[in-house]
């Protein structure tokens, strides 16, 4: 026997573990992973609604109007790019196109999707900044100076750090995509 | 029931009994977590079943069968973890013959573990062809099952079997 065959072999010969499923019990596993991930999607459609509803309330009992437009502002930014979004978010039960697609085709489609994500961190960090740009002034407006300085700079080194992370991580990923070929 | 379910009914008892074994090296060989490997093999065979609606015979069903099981374990190894490892290509793999001791020698379990650990630290590519190549499929079909070129695929299972000529030939010699 050569290597090629011993090595093949001692591979095909491991033993079971038993984990083989009826045809019965991968049918209800299907139905019932359908199920879960209609439920998970209706559950976080709802929890959405219930924190905007709250922020919403919040608002409107609060009395400066400079942070209750911008608290608005930020809202809308969240509703926009939770719309947007919502491809990459919502759960799905399995990817299409599963045995039509060759592997390594896949492979980078699921690289490229998280790339396309990553590569313009911009796009999802823009809407967020007129909302949250106005509350920080408006509750600047009634602090000390030092104070407002350093909530300014924290709001936008934090905005600066997530770009930056999101653009080295779609650089990472279309290197792996390029060493595909 | 529905005509076209009660066909993919009828493909899948095939296909899972063909090639149940396969997808349970394959599980194996894409996650060492036992409760987490039970889980991805039932998602692949969920993803077959599922799959099977749609499958038109444009290829085999070992193509269908093994495209979809690397497609979902993929994607299962893709999923971010707290200690995600970092994987490795066949050209940077540690290359270094294992340590030779009188039980390694016989024991093929530790052989098996040891093409196991090899086989995890490959970025998912080269895993599927090496899989692939385990299983004994000619490069014709993985290049069908990976869609990679004739090429390509020439290439990687050239660099494989070094790969696994240096790294396991004195467990080969002493099988013999």
């Amino acid at each position: 026997m050569n290597e090629r065959e011993h090595i093949q072999r001692l591979w095909r010969d491991q033993p079971r573990e038993q984990h083989q499923m009826s045809v019965e019990q991968t049918r209800s596993q299907a139905e019932r992973l359908e199920r879960r991930v209609r439920s998970l999607n209706v559950a976080t459609a709802a929890l959405f609604a219930a924190v905007i509803s709250m922020e919403m309330w919040q608002i409107s009992r609060s009395g400066e109007l400079l942070e209750r437009v911008g608290d608005l502002l930020t809202i809308a930014a969240f509703v926009y790019v939770a719309f947007r979004f919502r491809g990459h978010v919502a759960v799905q039960a399995m990817p299409a196109g599963l045995g039509l697609t060759g592997s390594v085709h896949f492979y980078r489609d699921q690289l490229a999707r998280r790339r396309d994500l990553s590569s313009h961190p911009w796009r999802f960090l823009l809407p967020f900044v007129p909302g949250v740009g106005l509350s920080l002034l408006g509750g600047a407006l009634d602090g000390p100076p030092a104070q407002t300085a350093a909530v300014a700079v924290f709001g936008v080194a934090l905005f600066l750090v997530v770009a930056w992370w999101e653009k080295r991580r779609a650089k990472k990923l279309q290197e792996e995509i390029d060493e595909l070929g | 029931m529905h005509r076209s379910a009660a066909r993919a009914e009828r493909l899948y008892r095939e296909a899972a009994v063909e090639y149940g074994d396969a997808l349970e090296r394959l599980a194996r060989a894409y996650e060492p977590d036992p409760d987490r490997r039970r889980d991805l093999l039932q998602e692949i065979h969920i993803a077959l079943w599922r799959s099977l609606a749609s499958f038109e015979g444009r290829c085999s069903m070992r193509t269908w069968v093994y495209r979809v099981a690397h497609n979902v374990a993929t994607t299962h190894v893709l999923r971010p973890k707290a200690n995600m490892p970092v994987f490795v290509t066949l050209d940077d793999v540690d290359a270094r013959p294992v340590p030779i001791d009188g039980e390694a020698l016989i024991d093929r379990q530790r052989s098996l573990e040891r093409v196991h650990a090899l086989i995890r630290q490959l970025r998912p590519v080269d895993r599927q062809v090496m899989l692939l190549y385990l299983e004994d499929l000619d490069a014709a079909s993985i290049a069908e099952i990976t869609g990679l070129s004739a090429g390509s695929v020439a290439t990687r299972v050239h660099r494989i079997k070094q790969l696994l000529a240096t790294r396991f030939h004195a467990g080969v010699a002493g099988d013999e």
